[in-house]
């Protein structure tokens, strides 16, 4: 269309290239190209010549660049509007930046990092964030090598008790204490959840918990904040290996059989613990609030309808209103930082309190114990400053390597461009709902699923007493086959979910 | 545990002592990061220009009192004069009283031409830049704003 007059390479710009026209074309308005009444295709163009770049006062409507580049692709060009690719949107929003003195020549502009970068003034970049994490993690290692060596040489006197000595056991047998038998888990499981405390602490110094901000806000943590992409997705990989660390604990509770009176009450302790990890992990998940969390959000939450009788009230206290807004991610917020947290920081006490009330790590009787050996609480912590320092190396190699997902900014005009599937830690619900009835395959089954694992203690046989302290004891077969079963079937889904 | 005469500290001693060394050491970066982390500022707004209107409109020796920027302008035969009205002790809205302005939280007096009267304010009121466009109407700049 504009290449019948204007040539290939835009040459009909030129007075030369209008001078070949037909005399009463040569004039742009009057031949009524660009006039007042421009055909169709084409459109008028003021005789003042070419419109400025951009009109004074347009750019001040614009205050991320995110915005400025979502209105070029939604706006721009004047014919016809919308016909940009993104990356074309993405180039004119940064060449506005420089033409502004604003935004940085080293940003690649994008859905996801835009937000953060404002149109008017110019900003930072921080410095490299992975050779100070390299260095922190080289130190760390020298140090736990050191302090290992040490504790291990270390004979000398007892030295005085701390607080943290009160908090911590002072000798435990050991044959409670062997790796392969614990797996590590349940310390694992504490240890992340420092992590979790910690970083997720930093980030409420960053994150703003409002539609219009939340995943702008980070953005610029991820960008902007030095050290900020650290921070966010040592919380990120942390929370995801939580649940991973939660379920390996949970079946080795199981397969140990060390749910057995008198650890019959933890044993639920634990699986409310895991319920309520894995309502942080998705209320964590829903302040993203980009186009990622969408239709998790949405399925989730219609999810609560369907309960029988209470279904609506639910959906509208859970979600603040009659549809996710401006209320609902202040209230996920409030559940994420304070709600579940707290439950989750007050039952976890409770949990550990209850394995040294009932006597420790799960092991055979005393009077069945062949070595009464006991390790004392330095060798108790080596062990475990050593499994942190693992832990925390393998932590920090998954953030370092792999971001934490963050999408394009959530826009209240429904577009069908987010991820339509669940947070990978509840892709087997999706599988379900896929069966049929929400209520029945969405709350119902999961539910009963956990109210299974719950019952083991209770209504299965225990394993004989002379088998406790090891794996598979036997006398609870059905109990090891029921909860494996359980779990090798999330698991299953999971993974059907993961590959669909 | 006996060790050579020649060694003045023991093994397990020196151990105890680069334990705490790099242990010191990691803190030390930690608290480094953590500052590094604290030291964004995110952007402030850029400063703002106002249009107060056709300055033919103002008053010769007139005055006119805008809280919302918030700033104060006179007209007088010299020319247009502006004043922020952001009180120089720890940032309240001037309020209007008497000849000149006085702090609404901790009672400083300043004078109609910004000057302090009455402590605790220690300096004067900032001038603030008028302009007047070629249309002919009247601009008043100030800084990025805040809140």
């Amino acid at each position: 269309m504009c290449q019948d007059c204007h040539g290939d390479q835009g040459q009909g710009l030129t007075a030369e290239w209008r001078a070949v026209f037909a005399p009463d074309l040569q004039d742009c308005w009057a031949s009524g190209c660009h006039g007042e009444d421009a055909p169709p295709g084409s459109f008028p163009i003021p005789e003042t010549g070419a419109p400025a770049l951009a009109v004074p006062g347009a750019l001040p409507q614009f205050s991320t660049a995110f915005e400025l580049g979502t209105y070029i692709q939604d706006s721009m060009p004047l014919a016809p509007p919308g016909s940009l690719t993104e990356d074309q949107a993405w180039e004119l929003t940064a060449y506005l930046l420089a033409w502004q003195q604003a935004g940085d020549p080293a940003i690649t502009l994008s859905g996801t990092n835009s937000g953060a970068i404002p149109v008017h003034s110019q900003v930072k970049m921080p410095e490299n964030s992975l050779p100070g994490t390299l260095l922190l993690s080289l130190v760390l290692i020298i140090g736990a090598a050191a302090y290992s060596a040490s504790s291990k040489s270390f004979q000398g006197k007892k030295g005085r008790g701390n607080f943290f000595h009160h908090l911590h056991p002072a000798t435990i047998p050991a044959d409670q204490s062997r790796f392969g038998y614990t797996l590590g888990a349940g310390g694992l499981a504490v240890f992340l959840c420092l992590v979790l405390l910690i970083t997720g602490l930093l980030e409420t110094f960053y994150y703003q918990p409002h539609p219009r901000g939340a995943a702008e806000s980070i953005q610029m943590l991820s960008v902007l904040v030095p050290y900020g992409d650290l921070v966010r997705n040592l919380h990120f990989w942390a929370a995801q290996l939580l649940v991973i660390v939660l379920m390996v604990h949970l079946l080795r509770i199981i397969l140990t059989g060390a749910y057995a009176p008198p650890r019959r009450l933890n044993y639920l302790i634990g699986l409310f613990l895991l319920v309520i990890a894995l309502l942080l992990d998705f209320t964590g998940y829903v302040l993203r609030w980009d186009e990622g969390i969408r239709w998790a959000l949405v399925v989730g939450t219609n999810l609560l309808k369907t309960v029988p009788g209470i279904g609506e009230n639910l959906y509208q206290f859970v979600i603040g209103g009659n549809e996710p807004g401006p209320p609902t991610l202040i209230r996920f917020y409030s559940w994420h930082i304070y709600g579940l947290s707290v439950i989750f920081a007050g039952f976890t006490a409770w949990h550990i309190f209850r394995v040294r009330r009932d006597g420790g790590i799960s092991a055979p009787p005393p009077a069945r114990r062949e070595a009464q050996t006991r390790i004392p609480r330095r060798t108790l912590i080596r062990k475990e400053v050593l499994a942190m320092l693992l832990g925390g190396a393998v932590l920090l190699v998954l953030a370092g390597l792999f971001p934490a997902p963050i999408d394009r900014p959530l826009s209240p005009n429904g577009n069908l461009a987010g991820d339509q599937g669940a947070p990978w830690f509840f892709l087997w619900i999706q599988e379900t709902l896929k069966l049929g009835d929400p209520f029945l395959w969405g709350i119902a089954v999961p539910l009963l699923a956990v109210i299974i694992l719950g019952l083991l203690p209770y209504i299965v046989p225990h394993p004989d007493p002379s088998q406790l302290g090891r794996w598979l004891p036997k006398g609870s077969r059905a109990a090891q086959i029921i909860g494996a079963a359980v779990i090798a079937l999330l698991f299953v889904l999971t993974l059907v979910g993961w590959l669909s | 545990m006996t060790r050579p005469a020649n060694e003045t500290i023991s093994r397990g001693k020196f151990l105890q002592i680069c334990t705490k060394i790099t242990l010191g050491l990691a803190g030390l970066l930690g608290m480094v990061g953590l500052v590094r982390y604290f030291s964004h500022r995110p952007q402030s707004g850029p400063p703002s220009t106002i249009e107060l209107g056709p300055a033919s409109d103002f008053p010769i020796n007139g005055m006119l009192i805008r809280l919302d920027i918030p700033a104060v302008i006179y007209q007088t035969e010299a020319g247009f004069q502006g004043y922020s009205l952001i009180c120089t002790h720890l940032g309240c809205t001037l309020e209007a009283s008497g000849e000149g302005f006085s702090c609404p939280c901790h009672g400083s007096v300043f004078d109609p031409d910004g000057k302090v009267i009455k402590g605790p304010a220690g300096e004067d009121l900032a001038p603030l830049e008028v302009e007047i466009t070629e249309e002919g109407t009247l601009l008043i700049h100030t800084e990025g704003g805040g809140l």
